[in-house]
């Protein structure tokens, strides 16, 4: 499942002091997803991507997206099994002059089951093959 | 010989904003990691704030896993709640010299726990990585010195059932006298559940109103007090955090400076020049972390000794007889435990508050 964020930072908002957007998710793994630059930020509009006080998007702490008229494919795989289940998206913008946005798009893979195991998948994996032949 | 202090990164000069990542090669099981931090102050001035918050972020990961993340600020008031003692820490704001802070990351109940640590071999790429902010604190700092160190078990062999894995929850910005639900984990067992909001000029007790943790929709609710009942009934069951701090002598016009107490910060203050010149002197405010200073002659330095509660605005709430696992706050069970906390009238979306935790992770789950 997809989940999308569409984000305008106003101008003059800073690194110190970012824009911080709560993105609400599930349970689940967290797989990939997309960063929408639209022309017109010429790298003056930055995004990163926190769960709690850690990065995992851009991996490598202390960088940053920044791009302009382009798509920048996320390739993410975490785990989200414990609440809160949320991620919050940072931005913040250099532009002294003019607002920029951005769309986010975050790939979830959902888990259902708070304890799933490989073995309890395949005990349910059983049930299902044992009850459709009853059927 | 049992026990060793290992190096892990040699005293290391830094001039600009990174995250230091390092890879954990050691064998042997670890008892406590060591960050210490020295920002060189620069030229006299106002600090730009506590000289703990240059180190922004202390991790320990092992790929996505994460095992350790709390900002510079948290980690020491975790470690100060676990071991109520303070950390080797010098808090100096003169020029010319470091600040030296010493972050101490506690994976048992005590150093040399043979029950509770970290055990490298379990994971397969282990890294601490520590982010600098230069300039995050301290006056006019623009270089500093990093260096990490492990009480590791040497000769001694020992099994640990797991360690105590420390983590931030959420950070978020607050609002007038409103409420944040938050889900918390269920994972593992709670040893500490810790909530931290600074605002200057104000304790702890105008940061928030009232706080709850409820499980399954109020099927039982373990805490539902006021901050003011926390702090008197639980918080003062800690004893009184107290640390010395050297600034420059401003003169008639006040000067802030930072603390570490938050709550009720009381300041006994003199000179610190090498001759006996007498001096009026006055330390003032110091809750929320930040105390205003002045003396009669500017240029004499000043010393101060600082006691008070809620080291870098912090709140524990411990769960159980702390030395006894079996008697901490086990939460596999529960299927919804929610925090609720409600917001000080006075506090606004220019505050924020961090919830973190400590939590025993066993490696039959890891």
């Amino acid at each position: 499942m997809d989940f999308v964020e569409y984000i305008s930072t106003p101008a003059d908002t800073t690194e110190a002091e970012p824009l911080v957007t709560t993105l609400k998710l599930t349970r689940g793994r967290l797989t990939g997803g997309a960063v929408y630059f639209p022309a017109g930020p010429a790298g003056t509009l930055h995004v990163l991507v926190r769960i709690a006080g850690h990065q995992i998007c851009p991996f490598n702490r202390g960088q940053n997206l920044r791009l302009n008229d382009c798509v920048f494919p996320l390739s993410i795989g975490i785990d989200i099994l414990e609440p809160p289940y949320q991620v919050d998206i940072v931005t913040w913008n250099d532009s002294t002059l003019y607002a920029h946005a951005l769309t986010i798009s975050l790939q979830l893979q959902p888990r259902a089951r708070k304890n799933q195991t490989l073995k309890q998948i395949l005990k349910d994996m059983a049930a299902e093959e044992k009850a459709g032949e009853k059927e | 010989m049992n026990y060793r202090l290992s190096t892990i990164l040699d005293r290391e000069l830094h001039s600009s904003d990174t995250t230091k990542v390092i890879d954990i090669t050691l064998a042997d099981k670890v008892s406590r990691m060591v960050v210490l931090y020295e920002p060189l102050n620069g030229a006299e001035a106002e600090p730009a704030a506590h000289p703990a918050k240059c180190i922004s972020k202390i991790e320990l990961v092992d790929g996505s896993d994460v095992l350790y993340s709390l900002t510079g600020q948290e980690a020491q008031a975790a470690d100060w709640y676990s071991n109520l003692r303070e950390p080797g820490n010098l808090m100096c704001y003169l020029n010319g010299m470091t600040a030296e802070m010493v972050y101490n990351i506690n994976f048992g109940r005590f150093l040399y726990d043979p029950l509770y640590n970290f055990d490298p071999k379990k994971f397969s790429n282990p890294q601490l990585k520590i982010t600098i902010d230069i300039d995050g604190g301290g006056c006019t700092v623009a270089s500093g010195y990093l260096t990490v160190q492990a009480h590791i078990f040497d000769q001694r062999a020992v099994e640990p059932v797991g360690f105590l894995m420390h983590k931030e929850i959420k950070d978020y910005a607050m609002g007038a006298g409103t409420h944040e639900y938050t889900d918390l984990p269920t994972d593992f067992t709670y040893r500490k559940l810790f909530i931290k909001s600074q605002k200057y000029a104000a304790g702890l007790e105008y940061s928030f109103g009232k706080i709850k943790l409820t499980e399954d929709n109020d099927r039982r609710i373990p805490i539902n007090h006021t901050i003011f009942e926390v702090l008197k009934a639980i918080v003062s069951n800690s004893p009184k955090y107290q640390e010395m701090i050297i600034t420059h002598g401003p003169g008639l016009a006040n000067r802030y400076y930072y603390n570490t107490p938050c709550y009720w910060p009381i300041f006994t203050s003199t000179g610190w020049t090498s001759s006996a010149t007498p001096q009026a002197v006055n330390a003032y405010e110091g809750d929320g972390g930040r105390f205003l200073c002045c003396n009669t002659t500017a240029g004499n330095n000043l010393s101060h000794l600082c006691q008070g509660y809620c080291p870098h605005g912090t709140v524990e709430i411990p769960f159980g007889l702390q030395d006894d696992p079996a008697d901490w706050y086990d939460v596999a069970k529960i299927g919804n435990l929610k925090l609720d906390i409600t917001a000080g009238s006075t506090m606004s979306s220019s505050e924020s508050c961090q919830i973190f935790l400590q939590q025993l992770r066993s490696y039959a789950a890891a």
